[in-house]
């Protein structure tokens, strides 16, 4: 073993570049954005789908399914990992014999290099959907229904637009769902904005019905594509939201 | 809580589902999602040859507690309980006495530097436990406490996160409440006992259970600051026993997982719904 140098000297970016020299860095770097990429999209669908059906009128066995859903947020890292160790055992566990019943041959899992980050996923999607799910569930649960009935029957086909309203919400969602409606949902809360319900409706003006090409989902922009392919911006007063906002009385 | 979503009927009824079919898909998540504590609560009650069938016999035929008691004869679990206890329930009391008063303080009080001393506290919220893992280590050695169960309390005394719940659910009690009872005669500390607490109700509760079930799951610092089975919580008793059986003893092995989780597993169940609003709402808040 090298004795410790005496006198630290400074050596710029050397340790960096040797970081980035190692394979084994890229490797772990790969393995990070795979788990990353993969874990992250699914637990949150998985959450935000699950916050929607539970948000449904379900009588008691409403708490069974959340139950179901969260307890495993609440079990320690250790234990969790127990479990999946002893479901995932090549030989005897529990997934390799179902999966041997449909006709799969066995798989090591977790001493399997292609297959080990998957299994982890997998266990890391399990534990930590409940959570989102609640936190989904919490903004659902605190939109006002007014709101939903206004907004479904205008082409908002689903009440997790509304969860935007909660900031918690919000920031996970709007990595998952850039779609035009949110553009103006979020102005729509801004006072004073353009698409704000409180400007008074032109009496000529009548709610309309969605024609298709508006409900595209368009990445990141509040705006739609037209049919020659130019960006088109969907004029303010047109807002189909906001009419049935203003004009809820005589909507439908 | 709304009773009656008429967006999900329509969307399914669009989608062409009914609610049976709703309860099905639910009761089908909710059978995966369980499986796995299931699955290992079946086999801690196995008898070792019921283990290995041909097919998965998901309710024990032969029930048994022995694996429980293997467990104990091999591993000090019982005393890794009261460990765990008296950890979880150290840090909650003081918890409960350090961040009220600091709340208070940053919810009513104006003095120089208040606004860069909440800031501390933030910033303590947003610290995450791996990166003061070092320094704490340093100064629970100068203290000489390495390996005792004050070293896996004493970082978690003074939450950031309590302050910050707390100043919040104390802000929104109207100041005209404070200033009618200091006219009568109500000192700050009286009031803080007296009002802020009592409303602040929900908000206690729900940092209590999120306390309990942050420390009673903590691995890193626990295994950072002890050495000897004496002083060890659940969860590292749990691993190092796992690492000294080198996993064969399954329905054993089991049993310790099972016995590591069920003391909140129980509290979870009875007190769901608690629980469920707690972290429904801290994590609205925080």
């Amino acid at each position: 073993v090298e004795p410790v140098h005496p006198e630290p000297y400074f050596i710029g970016l050397e340790n960096y570049a040797a970081m980035f020299d190692d394979p084994l860095f890229w490797r772990v770097v790969q393995n990070t954005v795979v788990y990353v990429a993969g874990t992250i999209p699914i637990t949150m669908a998985l959450a935000l789908t699950m916050a929607i059906l539970l948000n449904e009128r379900l009588g008691r066995m409403r708490n069974v399914y959340r139950v179901a859903a969260f307890y495993p947020t609440m079990i320690p890292m250790a234990a969790a990992a127990m479990l999946w160790v002893w479901l995932l055992n090549p030989g005897i566990g529990l997934i390799n014999h179902y999966l041997a019943a449909l006709g799969i041959a066995r798989i090591e899992w977790l001493y399997n290099m292609d297959w080990a980050l998957p299994a982890i996923m997998v266990t890391s999607i399990w534990k930590n959907f409940g959570y989102f799910m609640l936190i989904y569930l919490a903004g659902l649960q605190n939109l006002p229904e007014r709101a939903v009935r206004v907004g479904q029957p205008r082409g908002c086909d689903l009440p997790a637009e509304g969860a935007l309203d909660h900031p918690a919400a919000a920031g996970a969602h709007v990595g998952v769902r850039h779609r035009g409606r949110h553009h103006h949902l979020l102005q729509r809360l801004r006072p004073g904005a353009p698409h704000d319900p409180r400007r008074a409706r032109q009496p000529h003006e009548r709610p309309r019905v969605l024609h298709l090409p508006e409900r595209l989902p368009v990445l990141g922009l509040g705006h739609g594509l037209g049919a020659d392919g130019r960006v088109r911006r969907r004029h303010p007063r047109r807002d189909p939201v906001h009419h049935a906002r203003v004009g809820e009385a005589g909507a439908l | 809580m709304r009773s009656r979503s008429p967006t999900l009927q329509w969307a399914l009824h669009r989608l062409g589902l009914n609610r049976l079919l709703l309860h099905l898909l639910l009761i089908l998540v909710s059978a995966l999602t369980a499986a796995p504590y299931f699955w290992a609560l079946s086999t801690s009650l196995k008898e070792r040859r019921d283990v290995f069938t041909a097919v998965p016999q998901w309710i024990p035929t032969n029930p048994t507690l022995q694996n429980y008691f293997d467990l104990f004869h091999m591993a000090p679990f019982g005393l890794f309980l009261v460990n765990s206890i008296i950890v979880v329930t150290g840090i909650l009391v003081v918890q409960l006495v350090t961040a009220p008063l600091a709340a208070y303080v940053f919810a009513r009080l104006r003095f120089r530097g208040s606004g860069f001393l909440f800031a501390l506290f933030l910033i303590q919220m947003m610290m995450p436990i791996h990166a003061v893992v070092v320094p704490n280590y340093l100064t629970i050695n100068a203290l000489g406490l390495l390996d005792t169960r004050v070293a896996m309390m004493l970082p978690f005394w003074a939450s950031g996160y309590a302050v910050f719940l707390l100043r919040q659910a104390f802000r929104q009690v109207p100041r005209d409440f404070e200033d009618a009872a200091l006219i009568d005669g109500c000192s700050g500390i009286r009031f803080l006992w007296n009002v802020l607490i009592p409303l602040a109700k929900p908000t206690i509760i729900a940092f209590s259970l999120i306390s309990v079930v942050t420390h009673w799951n903590d691995f890193l610092w626990p295994l950072i600051v002890t050495d000897t089975p004496a002083v060890r919580t659940l969860t590292i008793g749990l691993a190092m026993f796992v690492q000294q059986e080198s996993g064969a003893d399954w329905p054993v092995l089991m049993a310790g997982t099972v016995f590591v989780t069920l003391p909140l597993m129980i509290l979870f169940l009875v007190y769901q719904r608690k629980f469920i609003e707690s972290f429904m709402y801290a994590g609205l808040k925080g």
